[in-house]
């Protein structure tokens, strides 16, 4: 129902307009469970040239999902000590295996070997070592979680989502990136499921799709940490005194500095930055 | 070249309110403002605390009282006799309300540090920054806010001299009660201070152009209005007229008019009063100078934010469209300041209440009734008479009642209309009430006081169900 009173308040009119609407049969009989329901909801009617000729201003309700983002961002923000550390990458030898293996990982997997997989791989490896990042706190205490659930923020036409790979530390490349490719198309559509948007141990932010060089995610909250990954861009680097060209992406670690030390955070995002340079440590986990 | 984040020009309840909210949200400010007293020292203020709503609720109390003592009292058992008023005394008193109300702006622009410039404002030249004349300095403004307000119309043949032919400056300071009274206007102005005058003995006649008497108000309270000025109290007004002409005599004046039927008439009086409505002031404001567009009536043309055309300036109370009552210049000033700091302010022009101090007082906020028939709105009405209120009977102000108009279907409250004793007052709770979009039934099922006035609201919003209590 919506309200027409102030700041939206709900008036006996608008209670009176809602009786005499004939139910609608979805909220009666529909299968789909409600939290489905709440992603589902067409996107705001905004029109962008009505918008601009004059000076009108439109009103638009906030979606449930938008609501629930909303405020587990505050909640984030104003309860765990945030702050952000950050490295960069040399891109290149993730780049030169991935051109050197697509066409046979693809016939082989059925799947392109994107940049996301090299992402989730790296984390876990460094979560493995550090697993405080991998942790959440509960009350006074400190939880160390037995597994890996990595969140991967997805753009979809309602706002963010971020879908969890469950145990990514049991997948291989192809079905990372095989998962990754169903959540995208299923969140264009509103079609994840709630139970695949909830829990998670751990974050990926990956604004470089959208061309972001640089970025403080914030934590999903009670997970401690998020990476964030960034548009790869050439850049002029100094290698042995010389000055060269790189594909360069900038890493960006917020953690919750309330159980992660500084120590901890730039030696985690320093065992990805090493691991996305040299991917053989990848296998021999060093 | 003393530069500002915010220049006002007018410090009248539109003007200063918005220097004092900029200055309040951190930017810096100047106000210029040009009034002076009859003493020549400058003033702030405005027409409101000067020669407007202030000094004239002054003098409408201090009549008011005298009335009450004469003939009101009697109905209590208390009898005075040879009662006298000392008009100079009760001017005084009036005077020293607006030297305390407006020295109180100057102790608030000095408390939020207003740079007040004392002199006349006008705009020079735009581009990135305004550049303005404020009486014989130069200034710069990021942002302009127009606030000179309007001056009282007066008709052409009837020279205004502000001591036998007056507007609303020199009515409130007659040096003797005129024994005949001629009022011009029978809007909020003339009927206001036909009344201060014809209670304190003044033989009053009120000749009014339009035929419909108080045509903006409800035509049910205009009709109640109409009955009790005229019959009750003896008010003379005529309607419909066309003022012809106006001579001196030896005694005072004559006034030529023809009257509804087109007869010609005069009538003598010693002073006259032309409320004939007011006009903005916008000359000598230097629109020329910038490009800023006045519409036909001399109004600045501004958009429902009060923005001008021309960019970081804006244009608020009398001298913008609009209803001229100081409070809703008063909530221009804040939204504009508002949105100059980056907020979102916004006037809600729907809930603006309305009031005239006659007695008993006139007040509505929303639509009347027969705007709601004019536009087809389908709606229910409430009303309730004072007569039925043991506080109204106890204060021996039985007179007028309270008339609430919902939507007959969704009940929320389009309109309230009042005329009674302590009007002013009561008619806040019918704005908060469409301020939130209530329905009558909220204000019905909300606990009043009792014994009190305010009862007959709820009375009256029960009433629109048929449903009143005690009638």
């Amino acid at each position: 129902m919506q309200g027409t009173g102030r700041d939206g308040r709900v008036t006996k009119g608008d209670v009176l307009a809602q009786a005499a609407r004939p139910s609608s049969p979805p909220a009666a009989s529909s299968p789909v469970p409600a939290q489905r329901q709440a992603l589902q909801q067409p996107p705001p009617p905004i029109d962008v040239d009505e918008l601009l000729s004059g000076r009108p201003e439109q009103r638009v309700p906030m979606s449930r999902l938008r609501q629930r983002v909303a405020e587990r961002l505050v909640q984030s923000q104003s309860t765990a000590a945030i702050l952000t550390t950050f490295n960069e990458v040399n891109m290149a030898p993730v780049m030169e295996m991935r051109k050197r293996y697509q066409e046979r990982f693809e016939k082989e997997h059925g799947t392109r070997l994107g940049f996301m997989s090299f992402f989730v791989k790296a984390a876990l490896h460094a979560l493995k070592r550090y697993p405080v990042v991998n942790a959440s706190i509960d009350g006074a205490d400190i939880v160390y979680h037995g597994y890996f659930d990595i969140g991967v923020a997805v753009g979809s036409p309602r706002g963010l989502v971020v879908p969890i790979l469950r145990d990514a530390n049991r997948m291989s490349f192809a079905e990372i990136e095989k998962k990754i490719g169903d959540f995208g198309k299923r969140a264009q559509d509103g079609k994840l499921g709630i139970e695949e948007l909830t829990g998670g141990t751990f974050s990926i932010s990956n604004g470089g799709v959208f061309g972001s060089m640089l970025s403080t995610p914030i934590i999903n909250p009670p997970q401690s940490a998020i990476l964030g990954v960034h548009a790869t861009k050439e850049r002029a680097v100094v290698e042995a005194g010389q000055i060269v060209v790189r594909p360069m992406n900038y890493l960006a670690l917020s953690y919750d500095h309330r159980i992660i030390d500084g120590r901890e955070a730039v030696l985690f995002l320093v065992s990805i930055k090493e691991a996305l340079e040299d991917p053989a440590r990848l296998i021999l986990e060093i | 070249m003393k530069s500002f984040d915010v220049v006002v020009i007018g410090a009248g309840p539109a003007g200063y309110i918005a220097a004092i909210r900029a200055a309040q949200l951190g930017l810096s400010v100047a106000c210029v403002e040009q009034w002076k007293t009859p003493k020549g020292e400058y003033a702030l203020g405005g027409t409101c605390l000067n020669v407007g709503c202030i000094p004239s609720k002054a003098l409408l109390e201090s009549s008011e009282n005298y009335e009450r003592v004469q003939h009101r009292f009697k109905a209590h058992g208390i009898t005075a006799s040879g009662v006298k008023f000392d008009l100079k005394t009760m001017l005084a008193r009036k005077d020293s309300i607006v030297a305390k109300m407006t020295g109180g702006i100057a102790g608030l622009f000095k408390k939020n540090k207003v740079a007040w410039l004392q002199g006349h404002g006008k705009l020079l030249s735009g581009g990135t920054t305004w550049k303005l004349q404020a009486a014989d300095e130069q200034v710069e403004a990021k942002n302009v806010i127009i606030a000179t307000g309007s001056k009282a119309r007066h008709l052409p043949g009837i020279p205004v001299d502000n001591k036998r032919v007056c507007d609303n400056e020199g009515a409130l300071a007659f040096d003797s009660v005129p024994e005949r009274l001629g009022v011009i206007g029978a809007g909020v102005i003339g009927l206001e201070l036909g009344s201060v005058w014809r209670r304190l003995g003044s033989q009053v006649k009120v000749l009014e152009a339009l035929p419909a008497f108080l045509g903006a108000a409800d035509e049910t309270v205009a009709n109640e209005a109409w009955k009790i000025f005229t019959k009750t109290q003896g008010l003379d007004i005529e309607l419909g007229v066309s003022i012809t002409g106006a001579s001196e005599t030896k005694k005072g004046l004559s006034i030529q008019y023809n009257g509804s039927d087109m007869s010609s008439k005069t009538f003598d009086c010693d002073r006259l009063v032309v409320s004939v409505g007011r006009v903005p002031n916008t000359e000598d404001l230097g629109a020329e100078n910038v490009g800023l567009r006045l519409d036909a009536k001399g109004f600045i043309e501004v958009d429902k934010n009060c923005r001008t055309a021309l960019p970081r300036v804006y244009a608020i109370g009398d001298v913008v469209r609009g209803p001229m009552l100081a409070h809703k210049g008063e909530d221009e000033g804040v939204m504009v300041a508002e949105i100059i700091a980056g907020q979102h302010g916004h006037v809600n022009y729907d809930a603006i209440p309305w009031v005239i101090y006659t007695a008993p007082e006139i007040a509505w906020v929303g639509k009347t009734e027969q705007q709601l028939k004019s536009e087809g709105v389908a709606y229910k009405a409430g009303r309730f008479p004072f007569a039925y209120n043991g506080r109204a009977l106890s204060r021996e102000e039985p007179e007028g009642f309270i008339k609430i108009l919902a939507d007959a279907a969704s009940d929320r409250i389009l309109g309230v209309h009042s005329i009674g004793s302590l009007a002013s007052e009561l008619i806040s709770e019918a704005v908060v009430a469409m301020e939130f979009g209530a329905s009558s039934e909220d204000i019905a099922r909300i606990c009043h006081a009792h014994p009190s006035m305010s009862e007959v609201m709820r009375e009256a919003a029960l009433g629109v169900d048929k449903r009143s209590l005690n009638g």
